[in-house]
Parts: structure tokens; C-alpha cells; sequence
């Protein structure tokens, strides 16, 4: 006998679990969540004391869920003192509040840096992923062997799932942006999606084969809080510029290299995958190559994601990219994800919407993230931003609040998806315009200039 | 007594410019701000109106220092909250906007007046220049042997306000006035009425007056380049004096050019100092806790000199208690700030400060996010900014472990017992503070006539001339 979680995990290896999902979904995703609350309140200590607090001691609908919904920043809640004194015990307990699994067994004895932390919680079967936000302070989101192993398929999946009319068959060349290892929740899934669809013996053509380490993205910021703190002088901020030019010249050949490997198989079905803003650096390079629109093989694949927001790039570079690669919406990939949450929800062509799997619970917020604006009915068109219940989150708390503006269609049965999909995707933070206050209390981070600048 | 009636509060708010001494009142243009969450109306801006041409000399340039300070002493003296429907007006309407609620926005206003009487601006002057006469006219020195006339000449200034509480306005329009040049103020969103309210009041005072004509002040929205770019210039300006944010001071800092220079009052931090004094008995604990919590309540820890760390000596139990105390004391109203019913603190910071408590004994928080206000314990200070009533007390073993976290952006720094600011005061200003208080005094002191953030505006205000003069 299985219950409603095993059930609804179960999906995870289905290839289509959006047509596939069970009639009974929604009354099966309840009891899921009743069943995940029952056992994380007892063991993540942040839920049990925001539901102690709340006197949620069973969830009964979706409603009383959502004040049990964790923000991304509480997964980058840490003193960043521990990380600037190497205080890595401390880093655990902390680990240990968002963490439905005891982080005392993380050995921290001779532990080097954040990174060092990482590999040494991995040794320790905690799979910590990390990621960089724009406010230059990293997440830390603890994961277990067996919901990261689940979660596999269920990514590969999502990305196939978007070019219907291709699947992987271990026949081409791949192009990626995404590093080999580190500390980044995609690079495991990517690996694997990677062995499905390159060719075994150079068919895998990577622009980067550094690990991806959390410090890369945090030291920038450290280095700006220990100059504002008066603890390190010119001399080691100048050595961080160089060594950063140094990187950035090697990164800038690896690049050339790249692109030409590009050039060299466009005639051949290549599968590109980056993000739009590397997509239209692409395209500009290949065209000071002299290479046209279209030049390309008609099966090549475009994986492509991320924002574009302070990239210098034209307002239509979504169709000049498709119309270079010669792409048409089919062989268009891409979904709708993050990185709190196991999968994607797929892309659904030719209707360009979104279908959430069976596996994560919709919710439709009002803009504070303090209702729930799900139709009671099941059916129908609503607006508002986006959370969800990860259900294969079993390490950490799987309710998560996004910062996307969303539609999502409830009962839409559309095309045979049985899932709610999501319709439109926006972020709160481009849509709202409009001035500041202005205030004269202030922080040292506004004194600091440079490189390391906020 | 309020003025029932006199505010239509289902109107849009209509914002009155004040242009070279006359009022404007008309709902020509709209604007969006975030601070009202509302559309605001204004009059259509000249831009012409907004400058004053170089060629013509400004209204006061020749008006003798000692007619501005009776003028101003006379603008205090109408400035009398129960009389004055401006200041009435300026309440209700920054209750409807602000963030400082309707019981300290009256206070504000009851206690604006001491800005202008005569000991504050004459002390203002002197303390600038060493005496009020320096302001008039040309003043003959033998500098090295050669007979040379100084002139503080008056200014012509563009002056970006803030709006977090409304001392700046009265503050800035003292100053100006003193200076005798012709002053541009742009007014922020968080605050559209205060420095009208005063203006109005001197208009009141008297309409032809020249100080009166030297002033205009108008709302546009911040870094609206089709306003600021054509008169932030050298050819109108000589100086923009910037209060406030980040962004604002940023902002501003773009149009420094030749011939046109920025006053900035840049945004600030500031931290208390406690002794372990403090703890000598159950009395004196009670007093510096009251102390303590005042420096952090004041516009409710909205401005620059509100505390947001206290660095406390003492055993653990010594400060555990302490911390109690000044969480109970927040509790209390001021009279610039809110006891019971505080701002909310920002949702993050409550996130994590809930995380933080959870680090226990690492970490400790007392109170809750209701608006009484909450203190945070913690032997390092915390990674973010606080606010919203939080103030991180840090447990040191000596005051002068509290210096490594001093930095240019410490201003105001309040110190129990006072004779412990004789052994830190030259370590705390080689670090960058600017000001050293009595503990509880951070925004009790009375203005005029001290330095402000490690200068005194008014003499950098000046346009100081020399002139050869005949032996």
C-alpha cells in the first residue's frame, strides 16, 4: 500500500506525467502535503516553529499551507560572519534549522573555505546546492541522495518533453554553458541530460570545465564587506582585479575556442544549450564570422533559459536568435523552474504554455504571499504570484514562494494535460515601477567603489 | 487644536509649489509615487521659474545678516502650531503619506519653531563663520603682509531633500536663508508639505520680504532628467546640497562638473556605546535602557542618528538582562516615537532574525514583529541593516572592540557613561564618526551651531570671494 506522496513521486519517471496525471489529482496532492507536514514539522526546526507559532498542527486545505510557505531568503538567512570567520560548525547549525535531517555528522574539522563546507556536507550524504541572487549573498538548500537521484528523470523529462518531435538517441553535438561539477542545483540533472543526447566520444562541447564554486559568486561581496570593514588593504583588492582579468582572458579564449567548435558542426543536428543573453553573444559572434540566418542544420535543438535583464541586447532578440539558428517553436526548448523546486514545469508546444507536474502543488497567492487565490472549484483562470509544495523535497521544507508574477489555468484540458498550467510568467520586481523613498539612514555598503561595488 | 475639515482626504492630494515667494496651487500634473501609493497632483513646472539667471543679483544678497535673523525669529514666532493652518495642514496630509504616524507628526511640527528662533540661527551663523558680521559685506585681513578683502558671497543652490522626518526642511531653509543666496528646493515623496508649510508661513510673515522671494520649492519625481538635466547646471547653480539614500546621493553625484559642486549629507548609521556602568545597580540599568531604546525609537528609526547598534559590556547575564530592558523600554512612546504600536520591521529582517533566534546561544531575540520592537544579541553584528524598531545589541568585552565596526558611514555615536567618550573619541573619529553624544541624546540635541557629518554647511555653502585691497 502506498500513500499519496509515493504515489504522486511516482510520476517522476514518467515521460509524460502531465497527460498521465491521475483523475484524482488535486484530492491526491492534499493528502500528499498532509502527509509531508506530518513528518517535516516534527523534524525541519524553522517549520515546526513557525507552525508552533501559527498553531498549525495539521494541514486541512491548501489555505492553511501558505503561511507555512518558506521565502528563497530564508535558504540565505546565515550570518555571513560564519562564512567571513570560517566559523563552518556554525554554518551547520544553521544548515540543521532549515534541514529535516541532523547535520551534526558534517565534518568540519580543517574545513577551508564554503566550498570545503560543501564537499564535506556531501561526504556526509547532504547534497547542499547553492545560488548566487542579486543580492550578492548565496542560498544554501540541503538535498538527500534519493530525492536527487528521483529527480533526474523528471528533468530530463521536462527538457524533452519541449521539442515533442526529438528525443535523445545519444547522436549529436552538444553545446553548454554549464560547468561539470559545483555547486549548482542543474549540473547533476544536466550531466545526465547531456549522456542522453551527445554523441559518447567528443559529442559534449562544454564552455566551461571548472567546477562552478559558491565562492566564485561570493567573493566579490566579501571582499567588499572586509574593505568596508577596514580589514584588507589596496594590495589585495588589486590582486583580486588581476586575477579576475586573468580569468576573465582565459575565459574569453575558451569562448573563441567554443564558438568555433560551433562553427565547425552547424551542419550537423547540434544541441545548443545556454542562456538568452549568451545566445544572442552567439549569434553576434557568428555573424562577424560572416555566417547568415539559417545556416544551420534543420534539426538543430536551442535549450535556452534564464533572464536577460541587464545584458545589452536588442528587444527582439528572442526571434533574431530563432531566426539565425533557423529554430522554430518546436525545437525551442525551455520551461518554467526554480531552483527550490524538483523538475520543471514543462513547456507545452505548440501552445507555449507551461504544465506543472504532479509531483508540485500549484499555488496562486495573492501579491503579499498571504492568500490563497486557487479556484475552490478546481477550474479557472487566476492571477497572482507563485508558490509551490515540492513534494520530493525531503530534506528541507518542499513549500516555497516564488517572486513571479503568474497566470495559471486550473482544469484547462488542454491537449490532454490533466495538470494546472501556468500561462503567463512575470517578476514582481521588473513589473514595479515608480521612485523610492527617500531617507538619509544609510549602510557602509553605499561607500564602497569598484569592482566589488554593490 | 486640528483643523477638522480643511482636508478633503477622498481627493487626490493636491501639492502646493512655492515659486520665487509665491504659492502655486494647481492640479496640472499627475504623478505615481510609491511613497503615497497613490496619484499626487502639482502645478505645471516652468522651468524657467526654477532658476534665477546669474546676471540679476538675488533678492537677499545685499540684506543685512542681522534683518534675516529678526525675519526668521518672526517666522518661528508664527510658526505656532495651534495658529499656523500650514503646519496643520502638513500634518494631516504627511499622516496620509508618511511613515511617522499623526501623533509624532504633530509633535514635529509643535517643536519646528525651535529651529528658527533667534539663539539657533544666530548660534548657527557663529558657529560657521565666528561671528554673524562675517556674513555682511567684504571683510579687510592683513594675509601675509598684503591688505585683502573676504567675501562670503551668496550662494545660489539646489537642495534635494529627504523625507524620513521633517527637521530637514526647516534645517536646510534656516541655513539658506542665512546665506542669504537664492535656493531651489526639491521635495521628496515621503515628504510633500513640510518645507511648503514653512515657506507659506514666511510668505504669511511678510510676502516682499527678500528672503521670502529667494526660496522656491517643487516636486518632481527624482531623477526626472527632463526637469533636472536643463537646471542642475552651473549656469544657474553653484552647488546641489543632496540629503538622503543611496540612489539620491548617486543621482546627484552625476551632475558634479566645473563650477558645480555637491553637498551631499550622505546616508548614515549610527551605534551606541555602553559601558559596563550600566549594570552597577537595578536603577541605574533602567535609566541607560531608556536611554538606549530612545536613540533607537526616534522617527521610528527612520533617520540617520537612530541607534541600530549598541555595542554593551557586561557578563552574558548582565547583557541578557540589558536587552530585556531596552526591548520593555521600546514599548513606551516618545515623543518622536512609537511605543506600542512601531513600524512593523521589513518581512526579510523578521525572517532572519527567526532564524537567528534558532542559533541560540549564539544568537538571541527579544520582543516580536508587532510593533514594540525587537533587540537581537549576538557577539558580531548581524549581516543586515536594521530597522523597523530592531537594534542589535553586541556583547564586547571592551568598548574598543566595538571600533573594527566603525567606518565613515557611523555618524552619530552615544556613549554611557560620557567620560568613557575622553579615552575612545580620537579612535572613533579616525574611524570615520562625526558625532559623539551622550547616550539617549542622539535626536535630543538642539540645532545650531554644531558641525554636521565632519563639516559646517553653512560656511561650505558660502561662495568665498578675495579681493586685493589698497595698503
Amino acid at each position: 500500500m502506498t500513500n499519496a506522496t509515493e504515489t504522486l513521486l511516482a510520476y517522476m519517471d514518467d515521460p509524460d506525467p502531465f497527460r498521465g496525471a491521475p483523475d484524482n489529482l488535486a484530492e491526491l496532492q492534499l493528502e500528499a502535503v498532509r502527509e509531508r507536514f506530518a513528518e517535516q514539522v516534527k523534524r525541519v526546526p524553522v517549520l515546526a516553529r513557525r507552525a508552533k507559532e501559527l498553531g498549525v498542527t495539521e494541514i486541512n486545505t491548501l489555505d492553511d499551507l501558505v503561511p507555512l510557505l518558506f521565502a528563497h531568503t530564508n535558504y540565505k538567512s546565515y550570518p555571513e560572519a560564519f562564512i567571513d570567520n570560517g566559523q563552518w560548525k556554525h554554518m551547520s547549525m544553521w544548515l540543521q534549522t532549515m534541514s529535516s535531517v541532523s547535520t551534526a555528522n558534517i565534518d568540519i574539522d580543517g574545513c577551508t573555505d564554503v566550498d570545503d563546507w560543501i564537499d564535506r556536507a556531501k561526504a556526509a550524504g547532504h547534497f547542499v546546492f547553492s545560488s548566487s541572487g542579486t543580492s550578492g549573498k548565496n542560498s544554501f538548500l540541503n538535498e538527500g541522495h534519493e530525492e536527487r537521484e528521483r529527480a533526474k528523470n523528471a528533468y530530463l523529462h521536462g527538457f524533452n518533453i519541449a521539442t515533442p518531435g526529438y528525443q535523445p538517441a545519444q547522436d549529436r553535438h552538444v553545446f553548454s554553458v554549464m560547468a561539470p561539477k559545483g555547486v549548482h542545483k542543474l549540473t547533476h540533472s544536466c550531466n545526465y541530460l547531456y549522456d542522453a543526447w551527445a554523441k559518447p566520444d567528443g559529442g559534449l562541447h562544454r564552455l566551461i570545465e571548472d567546477p562552478m564554486l559558491a565562492m566564485d559568486t561570493m567573493r566579490p561581496h566579501q571582499l567588499r564587506r572586509l574593505l568596508a570593514a577596514g580589514k584588507i588593504g589596496p594590495a589585495e583588492m588589486e590582486a583580486f582585479e588581476t586575477e579576475m582579468a586573468a580569468k576573465s582572458e582565459k575565459n574569453a579564449a575558451r569562448f573563441d575556442n567554443w564558438i568555433n567548435e560551433i562553427v565547425e558542426h552547424r551542419h550537423e543536428p547540434i544541441y545548443v544549450a545556454c542562456m538568452w543573453a549568451q545566445a544572442w553573444m552567439i549569434v553576434e559572434r557568428l555573424r562577424a564570422m560572416g555566417i547568415k540566418d539559417g545556416e544551420f542544420h534543420p534539426d538543430t535543438i536551442l535549450s535556452l533559459g534564464g533572464g536577460t535583464k541587464g545584458a545589452k541586447i536588442p528587444d527582439d532578440y528572442r526571434d533574431q536568435i530563432m531566426k539565425f539558428f533557423g529554430v522554430d517553436e518546436s525545437r525551442l526548448s525551455n520551461s518554467y523552474g526554480m531552483v527550490e523546486i524538483s523538475g520543471f514545469n514543462a513547456l507545452i508546444q505548440p501552445h507555449g504554455v507551461y504544465a506543472t507536474p504532479p509531483w508540485l502543488v500549484p499555488l496562486v497567492l495573492d501579491k503579499p504571499g498571504e492568500k490563497l487565490l486557487n479556484p475552490a472549484d478546481g477550474k479557472g483562470l487566476v492571477e497572482g504570484r507563485m508558490a509551490f509544495f515540492d513534494l520530493n523535497a525531503e530534506y528541507r521544507w518542499g513549500g516555497i514562494i516564488s517572486g513571479d508574477k503568474v497566470t495559471v489555468d486550473f482544469g484547462s484540458d488542454l491537449d490532454g494535460i490533466k495538470t494546472p498550467i501556468v500561462r503567463s510568467i512575470a517578476r514582481y520586481a521588473d513589473l514595479e515601477e515608480g521612485e523610492g523613498k527617500l531617507t538619509c539612514a544609510g549602510t557602509i555598503d553605499g561607500y564602497v567603489r569598484g569592482s566589488v561595488a554593490a | 487644536m486640528n483643523a477638522p475639515g480643511i482636508i478633503d482626504h477622498s481627493a487626490r492630494l493636491l501639492i502646493p509649489h512655492f515659486i520665487k515667494g509665491e504659492t502655486q496651487i494647481s492640479a496640472d500634473l499627475e504623478h505615481f509615487s510609491r511613497a503615497t501609493q497613490e496619484v499626487v497632483m502639482t502645478p505645471k513646472l516652468d522651468l524657467d521659474d526654477l532658476v534665477w539667471r546669474r546676471h540679476e543679483p538675488g533678492p537677499a544678497f545685499n540684506t543685512p545678516v542681522a534683518e534675516i535673523v529678526d525675519f526668521l525669529a518672526a517666522v518661528g514666532d508664527a510658526l505656532d502650531y495651534d495658529k499656523n493652518i500650514y503646519l496643520q495642514e502638513a500634518m494631516e496630509q504627511n499622516a496620509r503619506i508618511g511613515t511617522l504616524g499623526a501623533r509624532i507628526l504633530e509633535n514635529c511640527y509643535r517643536d519646528i519653531a525651535t529651529f528658527f528662533t533667534r539663539d539657533a540661527v544666530t548660534a548657527e551663523a557663529v558657529g560657521s563663520f565666528g561671528s554673524l558680521e562675517a556674513l555682511d559685506g567684504w571683510h579687510r585681513r592683513d594675509i601675509r603682509g598684503a591688505q585683502t578683502d573676504i567675501c562670503a558671497f551668496p550662494p545660489r543652490m539646489v537642495h534635494i531633500l529627504a523625507g524620513n522626518a521633517p527637521v530637514v526642511p526647516p534645517i536646510t531653509i534656516v541655513r539658506a536663508a542665512l546665506s542669504k543666496g537664492v535656493h531651489l528646493l526639491k521635495m521628496p515623496s515621503n515628504d510633500l508639505f513640510t518645507a511648503t508649510a514653512l515657506l507659506r508661513t514666511m510668505a504669511d510673515v511678510d510676502p516682499e520680504h527678500p528672503v521670502t522671494r529667494s526660496f522656491s520649492a517643487a516636486y518632481w519625481r527624482g531623477g526626472d532628467e527632463a526637469v533636472e538635466s536643463h537646471i542642475f547646471r552651473s549656469q544657474y547653480y553653484d552647488k546641489l546640497a543632496v540629503w538622503g539614500g543611496d540612489a539620491a546621493v548617486r543621482h546627484a553625484m552625476q551632475y558634479a562638473a566645473p563650477g558645480f559642486e555637491i553637498i551631499s549629507f550622505d546616508p548614515k548609521v549610527s551605534i551606541g556605546l555602553i559601558g559596563r556602568e550600566a549594570h552597577k545597580d537595578a536603577a541605574t540599568m533602567a535609566d541607560v535602557a531608556k536611554r538606549a531604546a530612545a536613540d533607537v525609537l526616534a522617527f521610528n528609526q527612520d533617520a540617520c542618528a537612530c541607534a541600530r547598534f549598541q555595542f554593551v559590556e557586561g557578563s552574558d547575564e548582565e547583557v541578557d538582562a540589558f536587552c530585556q530592558a531596552v526591548q520593555q523600554e521600546m514599548g513606551h512612546d516618545t515623543r518622536y516615537g512609537d511605543g506600542p504600536n512601531g513600524p512593523i520591521p521589513p518581512k526579510e529582517a523578521v525572517e532572519e532574525l527567526d532564524m537567528l533566534d534558532m542559533l541560540a546561544p549564539l544568537y538571541q531575540v527579544y520582543g516580536k514583529a508587532d510593533g514594540g520592537g525587537l533587540v537581537v544579541r549576538s557577539s558580531e553584528p548581524v549581516g543586515f541593516s536594521p530597522s523597523g524598531k530592531i537594534v542589535n545589541i553586541v556583547q564586547v568585552d571592551d568598548l574598543k572592540d566595538a571600533l573594527p565596526h566603525v567606518t565613515v558611514a557611523t555618524q552619530t555615536c552615544g556613549v554611557y557613561p560620557l567620560k568613557r567618550a575622553e579615552d575612545l573619541r580620537d579612535a572613533l573619529s579616525a574611524s570615520g564618526v562625526q558625532r559623539i553624544v551622550r547616550l539617549g541624546s542622539h535626536l535630543g540635541g538642539a540645532f545650531g551651531g554644531q558641525p554636521h557629518d565632519g563639516g559646517w554647511p553653512l560656511h561650505r555653502m558660502m561662495h568665498w570671494v578675495a579681493c586685493d585691497a589698497e595698503d
